[in-house]
């Protein structure tokens, strides 16, 4: 029986790639038909060919390689960064509770808040460097997490609350033992929230802020009017955010969805 | 010979039978005997002690900016190993009454003392099964049994132990590694008695929990429940609605007033056990019981229509 | 449909791809794009709101353009920098721009020479290596170890900088020396400057003067000085080829009124500074104080020349520095000055001798 469920699923995800696989032929197929076609200059709109082509050029020079590398690089630190302090201020709002109202109602209007506006002030207080680049992710993220914190908290069913005091679980062990795990099917999906605000921030930033960087290879594409480059950025950037979502953030919250059941319906 | 070997075996399992029924008629004699003694309060403390005291409770609602009295001055004793029932119409502040005593609310008057001791915060001395869930989702069977004593500080062997012994009391065992999602509402109703059991508690609360189950489970469990209250010799308090579930289970049945609510009367069931739902002998209790709750609840829609 | 057949068809389509790519690339003589969308009495410029695409500032703020151009729609786009008007210009969205030499140099390697000629020159000079005050550089020698900054990877400024740079034996940090170059936009390097983040820039005018007056600088070379005879392009026209050669007349038209414009300028320096600031004003609702742009325009030359040898040598170094492919820039026929010298001609002016040399080296 298990044998079945088995091979159910590896013939499932085989039909998954064949149709992803269709779709991608497809989309490329339209592509080079519509280039073909000379509705746009080969300047403004390259073929799939010319692409590849970039795509080769970058990788084997390594700019791309190395691009991704430092993306990910300052993505990933702010980011942790953001979880850190993101997450405290988030428990202090649970603490304090006329604090953690009136910086919720703040922060809903800051979550919609562009990250690419954050950048010149990040130029005048922090700089055209590294930490202000990280600063824009920072900036972008944090209240995404701060809020996901605090109401994941606040939405725990209190008969949890109620049946951990009754056994005697107080102070930290509460926390520890009961609110945390309570509260991350939640807390999973204020993380990838947060992560695909921080990834929008960061090539934004990286763009504005043109020092070395995924964005950087983007604009400078740009500024020299290779569009095959910049598409080439364009699909390794749609690629890593998928890559990381997909099967990275999507896979851990599935998990533990599976692990409490929650996908179960009686 | 084989004929009267099987002659043997049945004359066997008879005298089985009738020394079971004589035993079981000469227990719930003495628990008959002990019942009387209780219910004429004849030398309290010489046979038992009072476990539970609640004076005076006192305790107001907010409802939309409007301070609702929900209990206006319950007093309740309850002795050691009392199967205490409380019945009342839906929204009489029972729930609150036994959050209360589990340290879950504050009274706004009153005490609740626990061996002569006042309470105030909860505790594993009060535990409480509630009527839905409670069970961690994220903790497999036997750790959500293991829980409270892993708040007590016990060592992991002993308290794999204890839980182990519990849930092998409520025919678990094949459970253990489960998650609670795989088990069904009565399985999992049985787990949170393991676990409330596994701490020892020195009172045991129940609030309504029987009443998201489907009726042939909650007969079974009905009939467990007072097995296992022979065996542990537990003090139980259990809220229900259920005029029938109060009379199986209790020695004792407290019937509260509608909102502000007050005990109203006190029932004293000194029937043999186990009780079971079919017995007609228990129908008087039954309609004695039905009939203070009838008026109460009419009073309750009169209350809601104005 | 099964996988197996989804896969099938998703490896035909992808061969197909490849075969038809292998085909389009032997076929790189290709005629131009005839797709104008422009009718024939509208004529759709680009240009930005910059000192020196200052005769378009004027000349179509003030409605000359218009005047001169009669029956004939002026259009306008501004943008904010030279590699965006060119991209417009490709897309059809304009039909002849103000723009800088090097993003033009760009536009005609990646279109292979076809899709635009430069018409006219528009502005020389204006550019200027300004360092702090206090940044301890005194002279060429002091500069090991600092960082600087320009408006843009590759463009006229950086690549200035960075030729600048190497033919005084330094070296930057991107090829293992010690000397650092940062890419901002113009206003963020004047924070740079206040901040202290950086040591210097090379800059266009007005931004110079706005360094050295607002953000403690002072000017370490002037451009010019480089340059024979203290000329080199910084502004030129272009046109679509398309355009170019299916409307002459307009083109012709447009070409008057820019030298006329040119003329103007050079005969009434402070009245065009003045109209200047005050369209700079419109577009960008901001002016610049008239003794800043004074000092600016003391740097630049408004002229019709495009000073080609320039242009050139600017390809030159940019190659030279990378920034354009691997293949030497083959600039054949970049500039087509023919209906430029007709109308010189019509107003008794010089002619300017079009030199075709791709020169290299």
């Amino acid at each position: 029986m298990n044998k079945k469920i088995i091979s159910e699923k590896k013939s499932q995800g085989l039909h998954d790639a064949a149709n992803a696989a269709l779709m991608l032929a497809v989309f490329v197929g339209i592509w080079e038909v519509v280039f073909m076609l000379g509705i746009w200059s080969k300047i403004s709109l390259p073929s799939p060919a010319m692409v590849a082509e970039s795509f080769y050029k970058i990788t084997l020079n390594l700019s791309l390689p190395e691009s991704v590398g430092i993306t990910l690089g300052r993505l990933v630190a702010a980011f942790l960064i953001s979880i850190s302090f993101g997450t405290l201020i988030g428990l202090a709002m649970i603490r304090f509770k006329g604090f953690g109202k009136t910086l919720n109602s703040f922060s809903a209007g800051l979550l919609s808040f562009p990250s690419i506006a954050w950048v010149p002030f990040s130029i005048l207080l922090i700089g055209f460097n590294e930490f202000g680049i990280m600063f824009v992710v920072i900036m972008s993220s944090i209240f995404s997490v701060m809020i996901s914190t605090y109401s994941s908290i606040r939405n725990i069913p209190s008969i949890y609350m109620d049946a951990a005091r009754n056994m005697g679980a107080k102070g930290f062990t509460l926390f520890r033992y009961v609110t945390l795990p309570a509260a991350t099917p939640s807390l999973i999906i204020g993380l990838r929230q947060g992560w695909s605000f921080a990834w929008h921030a960061i090539i934004g930033a990286e763009i504005l802020m043109s020092i070395v960087g995924l964005g950087h290879i983007l604009s400078v594409g740009r500024d020299f009017l290779d569009m095959s480059e910049v598409i080439a950025s364009m699909i390794t950037i749609f690629t890593i955010g998928l890559i990381v979502d997909r099967f990275l953030l999507y896979k851990l919250e599935d998990r533990i969805r599976k692990k409490w059941g929650l996908d179960h319906h009686r | 010979m084989r004929w009267n070997k099987l002659v043997q075996a049945k004359i066997r399992t008879l005298f089985n039978r009738i020394i079971i029924t004589l035993l079981y008629e000469f227990d719930s004699l003495c628990g008959h005997v002990s019942e009387y003694i209780l219910s004429q309060r004849l030398g309290g403390s010489c046979f038992q002690m009072t476990k539970l005291q609640a004076k005076n409770i006192v305790k107001h609602f907010d409802h939309n900016g409007n301070s609702v009295l929900a209990l206006d001055g319950i007093n309740l004793d309850v002795q050691e190993g009392d199967f205490l029932c409380i019945v009342g119409p839906s929204g009489c502040g029972k729930s609150t009454f036994l959050n209360i005593v589990a340290g879950l609310e504050k009274p706004d008057s009153g005490e609740i003392l626990l061996n002569g001791k006042p309470i105030s915060t909860p505790g594993p001395d009060r535990t409480m099964i509630f009527q839905e869930g409670a069970l961690f989702p994220w903790l497999k069977v036997i750790d959500n049994v293991e829980f409270g004593l892993k708040m007590a500080g016990i060592p992991k062997e002993e308290r794999r132990q204890i839980s182990q012994r519990y849930l092998d009391m409520m025919q678990l065992t094949k459970f253990a590694e489960s998650y609670t999602y795989q088990l069904s509402t009565g399985m999992k109703q049985r787990v949170a008695i393991a676990r409330a059991l596994a701490m020892d508690p020195e009172i045991l609360l129940m609030d309504e929990p029987f009443a998201a189950l489907d009726s042939q489970t909650r007969d079974l469990l009905l009939v467990e429940l007072q097995l296992i209250w022979e065996r542990t010799k537990k003090t139980i308090i259990f809220v229900t609605h259920n005029i029938s579930e109060s009379v199986i289970l209790g020695n004792r049945v407290v019937v509260f007033k509608n909102r502000p609510s007050k005990i109203k009367k006190e029932i004293y069931i000194d029937y043999r056990r186990p009780r079971l739902m079919e017995d007609e002998n228990l129908q008087k209790y039954y309609h004695q019981i039905l009939d203070e709750l009838k008026n109460e609840v009419i009073a309750q829609i009169k209350d809601e229509n104005q | 449909m099964n996988p197996e057949v989804k896969f099938g068809i998703a490896a035909v389509i992808f061969a197909a791809v490849i075969t038809t790519s292998f085909m389009s690339v032997s076929q790189t003589a290709e005629t131009v794009h005839v797709t104008t969308n422009s009718s024939a009495d509208v004529l759709r410029i680009g240009y930005s709101p910059n000192i020196n695409h200052a005769q378009a500032v004027i000349g179509i703020g003030t409605g000359d353009y218009q005047k001169e151009l009669g029956g004939i729609k002026v259009e306008t786009q501004t943008f904010n920098a030279g590699p965006a008007t060119v991209e417009a210009l490709f897309a059809n969205r304009v039909d002849v721009a103000y723009v800088g030499p090097n993003p033009t140099i760009n536009g005609y390697i990646k279109s292979n020479g076809q899709d635009l000629r430069v018409i006219a020159g528009a502005a020389s000079g204006g550019a200027v290596f300004v360092v702090r005050n206090d940044s301890g550089i005194n002279s060429i020698s002091d500069l090991g170890g600092k960082k600087f900054a320009s408006p843009q990877l590759g463009n006229t400024q950086d690549v200035a900088l960075r030729s600048f740079l190497n033919k005084n034996g330094y070296k930057t940090s991107d090829v293992g020396g010690n000397i650092q170059i940062i890419n901002a936009a113009n206003s963020d390097i004047v924070t740079m400057m206040l901040k202290k983040d950086i040591d210097g820039a090379w800059v266009p005018e007005p931004w110079g003067t706005i360094l050295e007056r607002n953000a403690h600088g002072k000017i370490l070379v002037d451009e010019r000085d480089l340059w024979a005879g203290g000329k080199f392009t910084t502004a030129v026209i272009v046109a679509r080829t398309d355009y170019l050669q299916n409307h002459p007349d307009i083109i012709k038209k447009l070409l008057e009124a820019h030298v006329d414009e040119t003329l103007w300028i050079n005969n009434n320096k402070d009245k065009a500074i003045t109209i200047f600031d005050e369209q700079l004003g419109n577009l960008t609702g901001k002016t610049i104080p008239e003794n800043e742009l004074t000092e600016a325009f003391s740097r630049l030359d408004i002229t019709y020349d495009p000073i080609q040898s320039s242009l050139y040598k600017s390809a030159d170094a940019a190659y030279g520095l990378g920034f354009l492919d691997d293949k030497k820039p083959n600039l054949d026929g970049i500039f087509d000055l023919s209906i430029l010298n007709q109308v010189l001609d019509e107003k008794n002016l010089s002619a300017i001798q079009q030199v075709n040399i791709s020169s290299t080296g």
